[in-house]
Formats: C-alpha cells, sequence, structure tokens
C-alpha cells in the first residue's frame, strides 16, 4: 500500500539468480528476507522505501513487515546514510583502549557527531556496539573494510580511500 | 604456569589459514571422516556426552546431552544452526575461528550432523564480521568442491549436508539462540518462548540444534584425540580447552587458548600484565558480574570457578580494568550498550533498559540523587527472571555487580558529582552524545 | 471431553479442571480467576511479552507432590497446566512481579487519564489501581513517541503504547494483511504502517477495541464522550447478513459507538468498519420525525400537511381497505421478523414484495502467518482465531441486509423473489394498484427508478421510512419509522441464526417503530394482532412457522461479557466464556 510516487525497483539478472539460488538454500522464503536485504543494498547502495517495497513483493509480504524487519537491525545501510558509514566501535573493552580518542578524532576531521551525516553526503559516523575486536581496539569499520588499531594519524590515509 | 595449547589456533596466524587446503595439511577433515564412517550415531552422541564438552558460547550446556533432546524417530526435517554472532562485548573467539580457521566448524558441524540426522546446516554470523562471512562463504564452498558437502558425503549412502552461511544485520539480541532463530526465519530477532525449546521446536518449528561455532569446531579434535586427550586439560566437571578473549588493560590483547581451570592471574601474566595497579575484572564477557581485583586472582576459569566467585565463565570474555577506570563510566558504558541492544518485546527489559541507562547517565553528568542506587537494585531486581531471555540478567548483573562491589564509588559520585576512582579519565560518560 | 484430555491443578487452593494443551491463565479465567494481562488475547496467538501476567508455579515432582517453590514467576499466558500443578495467583512473588510489571509499564507513560478516551476502560488504569504500587520512582525525561491518524478510524497516540502487539498481532492473524507492525528496537518500539501507507482495512476499528489501553483510539469517537456516562444496549448489527453481535452505546439518548459483542458461533470477538460506523444514519439530518400527507402540484405554496400519528394511521386504513384486493405491500429485509410476522398476518402474502439492499461484495478474511510462527508448537496457535470451517477469521457477507432469510421463512419464497416485486410494479404501471404501502427505513438505499416511478402511478402511496428521500417525497402519506437500534426483536442472519436485537434508544418524534405502525394499522382495519409485544409475537412465530420451530426467546440473546470480556468478567465477578469458536462457529446456525 505504498505511496505511488516511489520507483519501481528491478534486480539485476545476476542479482535475481542469487535471489533465486538463496530461495533454494531455505524451507520458507520468508527467510530468505535478510540475505534479500543485503541483495538489495549493494544491488541499489541503500535500502530505500522503494527497495523495501522491492523485498515485499519478491518475498510475498506486507512492506509493513519488511520496514518492521529493516528497523529493527542497524546495520543496513539506509538512504538517510552517507555514502560510507564508519562504525567506530566505543563499547566498554574499546572505551578502554582509546575508543574516545579515536571517536574525537574522526568528529574532528568530518566535522559531524556521531550519528550525522557529513555536509557532502559522503560519511556517516556512527558508534557501534562491539565489533568483537577488542584485542585491537580503538577498531571502526567502513562499510565492510575493518581497520584494527586505529590512531588519528591513519585516519586521513584511510578516509582518502573513500571516495 | 598453565601453558596455552594451541588447537584451534596453531595456524591461524599463517596466511592463507582459511583454505581447505590448509587445513587439509593439518589432517582436516580426517576425524569427520572416521566418526561419520566407523560410528553410529548413537555412538557419537555417547561419545560427545563422555568428553564431556561444553557449549563454549556462553551457557555452558553439554552439548552430547543437547543433541539428545532432539527426538529420534521424526520424519520432520531437523536443522543444525551454529551461532556465530557474537557480540558479547569482551568476546572474540569466534571471529578469529570463523576468519581463519573455518573449516575446523564446518568439520565439526558434518560430526553433529550425523549424529542427530541432519542435513541442513545455518550458521549465522553478525553482520559486522564481513570479512568471517566472506571467508565462510568461501570455505563452504571449498567443501562443496571436496565434496565435504552435499551428496554422500565421504562416501556414505544418504549422508547429505547443506549449509548456508547466513548474515546477520546488527543486532546483539541475535545471538540469543531463538532470537538468531527468529532472524534465520527473516522476522525481527525477536527470542522466543521457551519452552518449548530449540530441539523439539526450533527453527521453522522444527526440531533443531543450536550450538556456538567454537564449541562445534572443537569436534573434529576430540574425535581425532580421544576423549582422554580432552580430559587431559580442565576438570572434571570443565574438561577440555577454551579460547579466552583477553582485553582491556592488559599489555598483549587476544585470544588464548587454554585448558580451562586457567586463573585469572594466569590470563592476565600471560598477555604481558599491566603497568597500573588493576582494580576489577570482567570474567566472562560484559553481562558477567564484574568481579574485584586483587580478591579475584586466584578464581580459576571454569565452569565452576567464576560461579562461586559470584560470577560466570560465560563466553570466557576477560576484560582487565585497572585502577583509573571509573565504575560509574564502565556501567554507564555497559548499559548504554544494553538500552541499545534490547529488542524490547518484553516489559522489564524494553523499559528497564532505557530507565537504568538515564539514572547511571544523570550520575555520571554529576546530577545523581540520593536514592538512585537503590532506584537501579530495584530495576535490575525487577527484571531479572522476568523476561522471555536473559538479556533481563545481561544488563541486571552488571548493575548488581558493580554498584554492590565499588558501591562506595557510586555513593562518592552521588555525592560530590564527579570521578573518584584514582587518576579516573572520564571514558564514556563525558562522550554521552 | 474424555477424561484423559482433562488435567487437574490448583490454583489459589481451587481445584480446577482444564483441558490438556490450555495454559494457565485460560485455566484461571475459565475458572473465574482474575490473572492481569495485557498482550494475551483468546483469538490471538500467545506472543507473552507483558509480562502482566506473572504467577507463582509450582510443577509436580516425581514423588506426585507439588514441588517447592520456584526460583522465579512464570507467565500464565504461556504456562502450560499439568496435573498436579499447583499455581498461586496471588503470592508475594507474583504481586511483586507484577507491580514491578507496572512501574516499567508506567515509567514512559504520559498519565494524560484526563484527556484520553480510554480513560474508564483502560486496563493500564484499571491494573495500576488494583495491582500498582500506587507510587512510581521513575524521575527522569519521558520518552516522546507522538501520535498520528494510522487510518480513517484509528489513531494512533505512541506515548500510550506498551507494545503488547495485539493490534499487530490482529493485522496478521485475523485481518491477514500485516498492515501493523512495530518497527525500531527496544525501548524504541512503536507501532507503524508502512511509508505512505493508510490503515484503511475493512475491519481496522477492532484494533481500537483490542488495544488495552489509549494507544489505539477511534477517531469517530475522538473526544465525544466518557465511557462511563454511556448506556450499553446489546443489539444486532444491521450492515449485512452475519449478524454480528454488538453493543449499541449512547449517552442521553444519542448513540455514540457501536462495539462488537463476542459470539463465539458469528463474528468472535470483532466487527468490520462499516458496522461500527453505521449507525450515524440514526441522527441524520434528513431524519424523519412526523407524520404527513404529501399535497399534489395543484397546492400551490403548500407541500405537505402535518398529521398526528393517529390521523396518519387511519387515513392509511382508510386507503388500505378502500383499496380492497388492490392494496399492496413493499416489507423489506430490515424489518424484524416481528414485524414480518405482524405484516403476514395482516396481508395476504400474494400482495407482498420485498425491496433489500442490492449485494455487495463478499470478503472473506483469513491469517496471514508470517514470523508469528514463532511459537508454533504452543497449542492452537494457528486455530485460536479461526472462526469457520474454512479457516477464515471474519466474513462480510454479500447480502448487506440484516434479516432476508427472515423475510424468506416468514413471507416466502415467492413474496422475496424479484418477479414478485417485477409484478406489483407492473401491475402500479398498469393503474391496477390503488394503494401501495411500502416499508423502507434502510440507510443507505437508493430505490430504483422503477420503484419510484411506479408509485407516481398509484393513487395512495403509504410510505414508512427513516428518511426524507425519494420514497417518501413520491408517497401520498409518510409514516416515520425506527432504526434497527430503536427497536426490539429478531433478526435471522444469513445462517440461519435468530439473535435478538434490543432497543438502545426510542424513536425521534412522532417516529414508531413498524411494529407498533403494523399494530395500530390492525386496529384500524378492524383485524387487531394478537399482540403489540415483540416477544410475544415472536412465540407465536415460532409456533407458527416450523422454520422456528423450537426457538425461545431467551435464545436469541447470546450473553457476553463482549469487547473486553476479561475485564468484563473480573468487574461482575463472571466466569468468562470458554475460548471461541475453534471450528463450531462455521457449522453452528
Amino acid at each position: 500500500m505504498s505511496a505511488e510516487t516511489v520507483d519501481k525497483r528491478e534486480l539485476s539478472p545476476e542479482a535475481r539468480k542469487e535471489f533465486e539460488w538463496l530461495c533454494g538454500r531455505y524451507p520458507r522464503r520468508r527467510a530468505v528476507l535478510l540475505p534479500l536485504l543485503r541483495i538489495i543494498e549493494r544491488e541499489f547502495g541503500c535500502i530505500d522505501e522503494a527497495g523495501m517495497a522491492l523485498a515485499a513483493e519478491l518475498i510475498g509480504i506486507s512492506a509493513a513487515e519488511v520496514k518492521s524487519v529493516v528497523s529493527f537491525y542497524t546495520h543496513y545501510k539506509r538512504d538517510t546514510d552517507g555514502k560510507y558509514v564508519i562504525w567506530v566501535c566505543n563499547t566498554l573493552p574499546c572505551a578502554l583502549r582509546g575508543a574516545r580518542e579515536l571517536t574525537d578524532a574522526l568528529e574532528r576531521k568530518l566535522g559531524v557527531r556521531c550519528g550525522q551525516r557529513t555536509a557532502d553526503g559522503r560519511f556517516s559516523l556512527k558508534k557501534a556496539e562491539c565489533l568483537a575486536s577488542c584485542d585491537t581496539a580503538p577498531c571502526m569499520q567502513i562499510d565492510d573494510d575493518h581497520y584494527d588499531h586505529v590512531t588519528e594519524q591513519q585516519l586521513d590515509e584511510i578516509l582518502a580511500r573513500y571516495e | 604456569m598453565t601453558e596455552p595449547v594451541k588447537v584451534l589456533t596453531e595456524f591461524v596466524h599463517e596466511d592463507e589459514s582459511w583454505t581447505i587446503d590448509r587445513y587439509l595439511r593439518a589432517g582436516g577433515y580426517e576425524a569427520a571422516r572416521k566418526a561419520c564412517t566407523e560410528m553410529q550415531p548413537e555412538e557419537i552422541i555417547d561419545f560427545v556426552k563422555r568428553s564431556g564438552l561444553r557449549g563454549r558460547g556462553g551457557a555452558g550446556f553439554p552439548t552430547g546431552l543437547k543433541w539428545s533432546f532432539v527426538p529420534k524417530d521424526t520424519d520432520r526435517p531437523k536443522f543444525l544452526a551454529l551461532n556465530g554472532d557474537e557480540s558479547e562485548p569482551g568476546t572474540f573467539k569466534d571471529r578469529l575461528v570463523m576468519e581463519r580457521w573455518p573449516h575446523s566448524i564446518i568439520e565439526g558441524a558434518l560430526i553433529a550432523c550425523r549424529a542427530v540426522g541432519i542435513s541442513t546446516v545455518y550458521l549465522y554470523i553478525r553482520g559486522e564480521m564481513p570479512l568471517g562471512y566472506r571467508r565462510l562463504v568461501g570455505a563452504v564452498k571449498e567443501a562443496y568442491d571436496r565434496g565435504f558437502l552435499g551428496k554422500n558425503i565421504f562416501g556414505i549412502d544418504g549422508f547429505d549436508v547443506d549449509m548456508t552461511i547466513h548474515r546477520g544485520a546488527g543486532a546483539y539480541i541475535c545471538g540469543e539462540e531463538t532470537g538468531m532463530l527468529s532472524s534465520i526465519e527473516g522476522g525481527r530477532g525477536y527470542p522466543k518462548l521457551k519452552p518449548p525449546f530449540p530441539a523439539v521446536s526450533g527453527l521453522f518449528g522444527m526440531p533443531t540444534v543450536v550450538n556456538n561455532v567454537v564449541t562445534i569446531a572443537y569436534l573434529p579434535y576430540i574425535f581425532g584425540r580421544g576423549i582422554e586427550w580432552w580430559r587431559s586439560f580442565g576438570t572434571e566437571k570443565s574438561p577440555g580447552l577454551m579460547p579466552y578473549s583477553v582485553s582491556g588493560h592488559v599489555e598483549r590483547r587476544g585470544v588464548y587458548e587454554l585448558p580451562l581451570g586457567v586463573t585469572l592471574r594466569e590470563l592476565f601474566e600471560l598477555a604481558g600484565g599491566w603497568s597500573r595497579p588493576m582494580k576489577a575484572v570482567i570474567p566472562g564477557g560484559s553481562s558477567s558480574k564484574v568481579l574485584r581485583l586483587p580478591d579475584a586472582w586466584d578464581v580459576p576459569m571454569t565452569f565452576e570457578g567464576p560461579m562461586e566467585a559470584g560470577s560466570m565463565l560465560g563466553s570466557a570474555a576477560v576484560v582487565f580494568m585497572d585502577e583509573t577506570v571509573c565504575m560509574v563510566d564502565a556501567l554507564y558504558n555497559l548499559l548504554r550498550f544494553y538500552e541499545h541492544e534490547s529488542c524490547g518485546q518484553c516489559t522489564p527489559c524494553r523499559e528497564g533498559t532505557g530507565w537504568s541507562v538515564k539514572i547511571v547517565r544523570r550520575i555520571a553528568q554529576g546530577k545523581g540523587r540520593p536514592g538512585d542506587i537503590e532506584t537501579l537494585l530495584g530495576i535490575a531486581d525487577q527484571a531479572i527472571g522476568k523476561t522471555i531471555c536473559v538479556f533481563a540478567e545481561a544488563f541486571g548483573w552488571p548493575i548488581q555487580s558493580y554498584v554492590a562491589l565499588f558501591r562506595d564509588e557510586f555513593e562518592a559520585y552521588i555525592r560530590k558529582g564527579a570521578h573518584v576512582a584514582h587518576g579516573a579519565q572520564p571514558q564514556a560518560a563525558a562522550h554521552a552524545g | 471431553m474424555a477424561e484423559a484430555d482433562k488435567v487437574k491443578l490448583t490454583i489459589d487452593g481451587v481445584e480446577v479442571e482444564a483441558p490438556r494443551g490450555s495454559m494457565v491463565l485460560e485455566a484461571a479465567l475459565d475458572a473465574g480467576i482474575f490473572v492481569p494481562h495485557y498482550c494475551f488475547h483468546r483469538a490471538l496467538s500467545v506472543a507473552g511479552n507483558c509480562r502482566m501476567c506473572m504467577v507463582e508455579v509450582w510443577p509436580r515432582g516425581r514423588d506426585g507432590k507439588p514441588m517447592g517453590p520456584p526460583r522465579k514467576p512464570s507467565i500464565a499466558c504461556a504456562t502450560e497446566v499439568a496435573d498436579g500443578m499447583v499455581v498461586k495467583t496471588k503470592s508475594a512473588m507474583a504481586h511483586e512481579a507484577r507491580q514491578g510489571v507496572l512501574e516499567f509499564l508506567l515509567i514512559n507513560h504520559p498519565l494524560d487519564c484526563p484527556v484520553c478516551d480510554q480513560a474508564g476502560e483502560c486496563d493500564l488504569q484499571d491494573f495500576s489501581f488494583q495491582f500498582g504500587r500506587g507510587e512510581s520512582r521513575f524521575r527522569e525525561e519521558k520518552a516522546i513517541k507522538g501520535a498520528k491518524d494510522f487510518g480513517p478510524e484509528v489513531r494512533f497516540y505512541g506515548n500510550r503504547c506498551i507494545n503488547c502487539t495485539r493490534c499487530v498481532r490482529f493485522t496478521q492473524e485475523i485481518a491477514g494483511s500485516s498492515d501493523l507492525v512495530q518497527v525500531h528496537r527496544g525501548g524504541r518500539n512503536v507501532i507503524d504502517l508502512a511509508d505512505g501507507a493508510v490503515f484503511d482495512h475493512p475491519l481496522s476499528g477492532n484494533v481500537v477495541d483490542l488495544c488495552p489501553v489509549g494507544a489505539l483510539v477511534s477517531r469517530d469517537f475522538l473526544h465525544k464522550s466518557r465511557v462511563w456516562h454511556l448506556d450499553r444496549t446489546d443489539s444486532v448489527c444491521p450492515h449485512c447478513s452475519t449478524g454480528c453481535n454488538i453493543e449499541v452505546h449512547t449517552q442521553d439518548e444519542v448513540v455514540q459507538r457501536i462495539k462488537p459483542r463476542h459470539n463465539p458461533h458469528v463474528n468472535g470477538y470483532w466487527i468490520c468498519d462499516r458496522g461500527r460506523l453505521g449507525y450515524h444514519h440514526v441522527h441524520a439530518d434528513d431524519r424523519l420525525t412526523a407524520a404527513r400527507r404529501n399535497l399534489g402540484p395543484e397546492h400551490e405554496g403548500e407541500v405537505s400537511v402535518r398529521l398526528s400519528f393517529q390521523e396518519a394511521i387511519a387515513e392509511a386504513g382508510a386507503a388500505i381497505e378502500r383499496a380492497g384486493e388492490r392494496a399492496y405491500a413493499i416489507a423489506n429485509a430490515w424489518l424484524t421478523n416481528e414485524e414480518l410476522f405482524a405484516l403476514q398476518t395482516l396481508w395476504p402474502t400474494d400482495r407482498i414484495g420485498l425491496i433489500a439492499r442490492p449485494p455487495g461484495e463478499e470478503q472473506r478474511f483469513y491469517p496471514k502467518w508470517g514470523d508469528a510462527e514463532r511459537n508454533p508448537s504452543l497449542p492452537r496457535q494457528h486455530e485460536r482465531g479461526k472462526l469457520y470451517e474454512d479457516g477464515a477469521t471474519f466474513v462480510i457477507e454479500a447480502d448487506r441486509n440484516p434479516n432476508r432469510t427472515g423475510a424468506l421463512r416468514i413471507l416466502g419464497e415467492q413474496a422475496c423473489s424479484e418477479q414478485r416485486l417485477d409484478a406489483i410494479l407492473s401491475a402500479a404501471l398498469a393503474g391496477e394498484v390503488e394503494t401501495l404501502l411500502v416499508f423502507s427505513g434502510m440507510p443507505d438505499y437508493h430505490p430504483p427508478e422503477v420503484l419510484t416511478g411506479a408509485l407516481a402511478r398509484v393513487a395512495n402511496v403509504i410510505v414508512v421510512d427513516l428518511f426524507d428521500g425519494p420514497l417518501a417525497r413520491a408517497a401520498s402519506l409518510v409514516l416515520p419509522g425506527a432504526a434497527v437500534f430503536e427497536k426490539r426483536g429478531t433478526f435471522t442472519n444469513g445462517r440461519g441464526r435468530t439473535q435478538r436485537i434490543d432497543m438502545a434508544r426510542p424513536t425521534p418524534g412522532q417516529a414508531r417503530t413498524e411494529l407498533e405502525i403494523l399494530f395500530a394499522l390492525g386496529r384500524a382495519l378492524g383485524r387487531p394482532l394478537p399482540s403489540g409485544s415483540p416477544k410475544r409475537l415472536f412465540e407465536l412465530l415460532v409456533e407458527q412457522n416450523e422454520a422456528f420451530a423450537g426457538l425461545r426467546w431467551a435464545d436469541t440473546h447470546h450473553v457476553a461479557p463482549a469487547w473486553s470480556p476479561h475485564m468484563a468478567a473480573a468487574r461482575k465477578g463472571l466466569p468468562v466464556l470458554a475460548s471461541p469458536c475453534a471450528g463450531k462457529g462455521g457449522s453452528s446456525a
């Protein structure tokens, strides 16, 4: 029942094939929702209203149900996010070993606070809840790339990799 | 001094340790071949029971016993769901094994499937572990290519196993076994009511074994080297090895694979110690109750040891804290985590996490009030044991233990409106955002 | 039920028998022991999330005796009954657990009872009063979740929501649309729709009844009244032949709202929005309240003469008598059985025809199980909302009239046929009808032109109607009739179940029920009816008409503590009804 103005989306043939393959891996199509959302995230750069409508159609559930699932998980890239999302871990083991300094440095470099997006839309900066990398704190992830023992000096060079 | 025993972690620092060739060179898939071809399913379960293997995910449930709960004579499909949603703060052992020694998990899964009569395996990996995801997907493909997954494995007619890597998307609660099942089913990661337990009605309502990935990864070694070898480590009730995740204030943080029963002092020293006096230690991941140092130095890290000291082994994630750590800040940091991660299904957890974090934030901002401590303890008390899953315990136990062991620090903070820990630096609170 | 299908347990010292596989909460409610609860509903799957129904459960040990006190309380809604189990619903453990839950539920609640429509029928208010601590230790800022209109009938106040998910489960398991969902996580959890969606499902209003607090409220009823001012009358919805059991809520004789009344054989716990909102015609501006004689075009200026009821009846009687065999009557499918019986007594059925509202689309609703399959092995998770044999949870019948079945049984098939109506209208057009008595009075009924056209050719057209519409204008004599909610009597629904309606308000002005009009006409015609009492006429109908044989007046009224059965039962100290239907509904008639 989404608004009519939303563009209709379609998966690329390869993505469509991957989706069909996934459907064969689970006894119920609904179980393919999470992996499908990853495909949509990859195909369209983020999960937005049209992406959710596409997922609803492909899985055969309501758009509301897709929204319910998408909003439960924090790791999907949404249309409100920057092109790249920086996840900086701030949970206790990291907090004990310099997470705050790293977070401060990122905030200074990007000119935004945690939870915000840079003005050029390139980065969103977010606090992560334990990246299971407590031995390499302070750590962060930029999309699917993980960075260990990050120092302020490295930041310029790391951020420059993301155009 | 207990020495590390590198089994799962023997080759993890090598390049390409995650490939099937490296795994086969180390004798990989032989134990499973032997177990599956030479033993009857009941014998396999009995073997695991006798080995005394207990879950490495946090609850420490006896693995063989868990398998035996699955109905035998049923024509309903059964599933093996492997829990790689490692998100308990302080824990990173699963990540290491999934990223760098993934075939041990696949091999272990074959043994479990043979024992319980399962032909479909889902491995749930945290969304925040893209590398682990890629490695596991690669390992599964390799295993299919070499015939370790698919049809008639080890030449056994009808021994078919399919394995799918299911990637999470950022939700700590999916580490709770039934929350994970809900997530695999394509829903919000809501834990399910128990009973029925997954062994009877789990994934898609079918009998399901849920095991931690590291528990499963140990199986090939137990079968390959024998029960005696396994039981030569640890204690009678807590036999075997454990990859301890050691973090916080130590020189060399990392995964230390050691027998169960190693003391916290030994772990600390193995990890190179620390230059300042120590104050506290979390023995089993952030949900376990914090212990005071030096009191807890000699606590043996078995399933019973931390329990007798008032905490638990949990995921064997040991976080050391030195004297500069303000316990109000530390608790605030953790409660913020729990508030963020509560699924919100049950009233006490949904409301209790938010309420407690507001109180501790206020204390940390210097606006504590008399009575705050009692209210915090009341919140924990009102939540623990009253929710669908143990998340209430996970946030309630830190409240209870931080306040109980460091009450003077909380009271002084409320009185003075500032840190009192020796040389404490604001860790998290000032960063409330 | 066989002995083996029952278990015996003790609840609060009382030995209770319960079906094997049922839950402690159901067993307690059935035994008249009230355990407070929010998320549990008998027609929905068990969610177990509100934690309000925590009780102390002592399972039976191996020695056959109850084990000692448990370490922690259990939720009664998801604890299966077992032989020898001991349950304490009022122990200190249960009481403290409940107090804790209530304190948690209220910390972020706005406590805006003075402006909340739910006040007075709010489980949060009531349970806080009955089981709460009376004070909160919460001193922080409350979370803000805002309010919005979900659809034409439903408004959502996020701050009041306790996330029990009854509404979510309803749209999934009963409506089958999955319109409402929970979004976000943890303390930010909130009920929502898809982006840009409108909650305009035909059953949407039921979530207002289901909501145990003031989070989902009726836009139609918004700030109209306070519930403690309402008088409640049991009735039956006239808008289709399902015959949903309803309560008509009035204040100072004005209908304020319609609520469903639980009937496991008809409508379960639900009604559709058409029925829920289908009362506004009662207070329509064009409602007729006075009898009149319409004057022909030759009377310039004046169009009609107002008559007293007696004068109108006298004129009508005279016109009918004068016409002799050239007098015809047109009944409708909204008349009660008693009215139809009265008409049949006064009038030869071969000169009676029937009008009715045209059929609409039949709408059947089925559950859509998505992740509601979360706890599939809890008993009857898939059966709980089932009302019909085919698994349907609710049906809006194509026949948009309440009593076509009654008309068929009383007037006979021929009188109710299209052919008969056509024949009467053809005769009228041919000038062969001198007097025509037309009962209309159906809201949203648009008489076809063939009918109004035929009336123009009849000398005496006596119209009984609710509204000053085309029929009343085409009449020579107009008698104001009564709306369904102003009547007493019975309807027979599409599946043959005869059900009682009761008078929720008096007829306005000179309006009379059709039964009163027929009774008066009978006298005027010198053939008085045996009684003017619906009950007595019903008894005569039962004696004379085989289709009604064996029915008793008392049986036509299904007594149900309806829209909030558990609370109603608690307040009245009555046992709550056994669980709904589970397959019975489809076959019983």
